[in-house]
């Protein structure tokens, strides 16, 4: 499993741009024999075909944030803006890569304390920041167009305990559930089982609302990342370790909540829970409003740092 | 590339054994003596080709900008406090490696979605970033790291076309030059310093000064590169692919005159870009060697390097030939131009 991430996750799939992603995808779906379905938009599920019509539908979204370019500002250096949403103070000092005609390697500006003239306790604005490609303007306005994405650094570190460290967990984390469950499901299922893998949930829920439609689950059981516990983060108390997390609040069946529970108690897995008071906020909330509706259940792995390269 | 090896390294301040081990290997075949001193700093000797004694040094320091881990809370994370100057504004998402017991961490942050509108400006300090190494709580994280150990940021080398990026370039970049110095012979004795703890106040020069006792010193840096592309951003300091950068005055040192007009003499003479550094912020080790005994003419001579101090530098593979290409041809003929002291122009010496 830890193989699936590491490969999904150093993969580049941004929203609207998720092909290489979509294609590693197809590849775990294929080798666990699922029949393969892609849609106009850039969805792709997984079918095992059940003894009855019922349909289970297994989400997770494949988008991640990134960057794109949004104009040139001279002597090789690049404007960029954001596609989801990011805390900018993570920025400075980045190492980036442009993918142009070419892929270049790019570095976000900042200023050495020794040339700093301003207040040095106040973040650099967000716009104050740019590429550095380090090639000449005319290399860089023959290779990069305005709108081509940026990639976060894609390093997939071991650190102890079995914990890893990368990016874009949010959301190959669920995606990387969607294969390894997909290749564990080899005996036929009572019911028809879906993994959908889905785009352009980091900005604005798409992949959820057609690929449920299209689908038309009975049921459906959404995988996403969430926050673990990290110091002065105030009302989260899922730690790294404890388990899945079970979502709680208006856009999650209860029953499907209780059976969750019980199925944990049942085979001894401990799990967290976490309530979602305002529901929308994921897939999980469209997919719910489908057609006439669905009962849905949302599953999340604790990640630290969410959002960021690490 | 040596410079690869150099850049990928660990050797923070006061913590630059590995950089001396790699330097001594690599400098051994080619070096006549070679040996370090109580600070850590190595010193190198390549012989006079001429009975002449006369002694010049060369410098360069081993350490970077580096952490010490200076505490392990309750739920395993771990906190550092900075070995030189970093800005806390590079170090978020950024990752760090431990190389004594060979652990990655990673510098996390609170979620976006997370945060409160305050929190959006605010600069972390040291108190409040926190190095994810994996450990599930204090015991287990001191079973890896203890307080004390020293971290340096973990920054893959890569060259692209003319550009280099990496982590370190202040100063192996300078340390790099030297190694390529040596390998030629001049008619006096030359020293080569690499020297410890620059970045934590000028320290491991000190006595390395004092063990050669030079005559003349060539300090070789790698400084603030400022060419940003925007009016209002900052001074340019000095500009990538310009050439080395003359130092006239900096925080520490007042460079030779007489040195800087033999500089740009010998530049001009070779057809080697050079550019003056337009910044005076900064100290070098060369404010030690100026001052040393009863004075030595120096200068400092550097290859610009944007973003220094932070995770990852970039710098352009012309600058440094070019700066090992005054520095060679200015070395070749200083017996000559009578540069060194104790020649008929001594008198007017700075």
């Amino acid at each position: 499993m830890k193989k699936i991430l590491q490969d999904l996750s150093q993969t580049f799939g941004p929203s609207g741009k998720e092909e290489e992603v979509l294609n590693k995808v197809r590849g775990y779906f294929k080798r666990a024999g699922l029949e393969v379905k892609t849609d106009k938009l850039g969805d792709i599920w997984g079918i095992r075909r059940g003894k009855s019509n019922k349909i289970l539908m297994i989400e997770a979204h494949m988008d991640e944030i990134a960057l794109m370019v949004s104009g040139f500002e001279g002597r090789g250096f690049l404007r960029f803006t954001n596609i989801g949403g990011f805390d900018h103070k993570i920025f400075p000092g980045l190492e980036v890569m442009v993918h142009g005609k070419k892929k270049l390697h790019g570095i976000i500006t900042s200023i050495p304390p020794h040339l700093q003239t301003g207040d040095s306790k106040v973040a650099w604005k967000k716009d104050e920041l740019l590429v550095d490609t380090g090639l000449a303007d005319e290399i860089i306005r023959a290779q990069v167009c305005i709108g081509d994405y940026i990639s976060l650094p894609k390093n997939f570190i071991e650190l102890k305990n079995s914990r890893v460290a990368g990016t874009s967990f949010d959301n190959r984390i669920g995606v990387t559930l969607l294969c390894d469950i997909a290749q564990r499901l080899k005996k036929q299922p009572e019911f028809t089982v879906v993994f959908a893998s889905t785009f352009g949930e980091e900005v604005g829920l798409r992949g959820g609302i057609v690929s449920s439609y299209n689908i038309s689950p009975d049921l459906g059981i959404c995988f996403d990342g969430s926050f673990g516990d990290f110091p002065g983060q105030k009302d989260t108390s899922t730690k790294l370790g404890g388990g899945p997390i079970i979502s709680i609040g208006p856009a999650y069946h209860p029953i499907l909540v209780e059976v969750l529970k019980a199925t944990a108690k049942k085979s001894k897995i401990k799990i967290q829970e976490e309530i979602e008071p305002r529901p929308g906020g994921t897939h999980a909330g469209m997919i719910q409003l489908s057609k006439t509706g669905v009962g849905v259940a949302g599953i999340s792995v604790p990640l630290r740092s969410m959002h960021t390269c690490v | 590339m040596l410079l690869k090896e150099l850049s990928n390294l660990p050797g923070p301040s006061g913590y630059e054994k590995v950089i001396r081990d790699y330097l001594k290997k690599t400098l051994k075949p080619i070096a006549d003596e070679i040996y370090s001193d109580i600070l850590g700093n190595l010193i190198c000797l390549k012989r006079s080709s001429k009975s002449t004694k006369h002694k010049i040094l060369i410098s360069s320091h081993m350490d970077e900008v580096g952490f010490l881990i200076s505490d392990i809370s309750k739920d395993g994370l771990v906190r550092v406090r900075p070995l030189g100057g970093i800005d806390p504004r590079v170090v978020l998402s950024k990752r760090i490696y431990f190389p004594e017991h060979k652990i990655f961490g990673v510098i996390g942050n609170i979620p976006i979605h997370l945060q409160k509108d305050s929190d959006l400006e605010r600069v972390p300090d040291w108190e409040s970033i926190h190095v994810d190494i994996g450990a599930e709580n204090e015991k287990d994280a001191k079973k890896y790291l203890k307080v004390g150990d020293y971290g340096v940021f973990d920054t893959q080398f890569k060259e692209i076309d003319g550009t280099v990026m990496g982590k370190a370039f202040d100063d192996r970049i300078g340390c790099y030059i030297i190694t390529e110095l040596l390998k030629n012979r001049y008619d006096f004795d030359l020293y080569a310093v690499f020297s410890t703890q620059e970045e934590s106040g000028l320290r491991g020069i000190r006595t390395a000064v004092d063990s050669v006792k030079p005559e003349l010193g060539f300090n070789l840096e790698c400084t603030t590169a400022g060419d940003l592309p925007r009016e209002k951003d900052i001074s340019p300091s000095t500009e990538l692919g310009k050439g080395p950068a003359i130092t006239i005055m900096d925080r520490t040192s007042i460079s030779s005159p007489k040195l800087l007009r033999y500089l740009t003499e010998t530049a001009g003479k070779n057809k080697i870009p050079y550019q003056f550094k337009r910044s005076q912020t900064g100290g070098t080790d060369a404010g030690y060697i100026n001052t040393y005994g009863s004075g030595v003419c120096c200068v400092t001579v550097s290859v610009p390097a944007r973003y220094i101090h932070s995770p990852v530098s970039i710098a352009k593979k012309s600058d440094i030939a070019y700066t090992i290409k005054l520095i060679d041809s200015a070395l070749k003929n200083l017996t000559k131009n009578k540069i060194l002291p104790g020649g008929n122009n001594n008198e007017k010496n700075n």
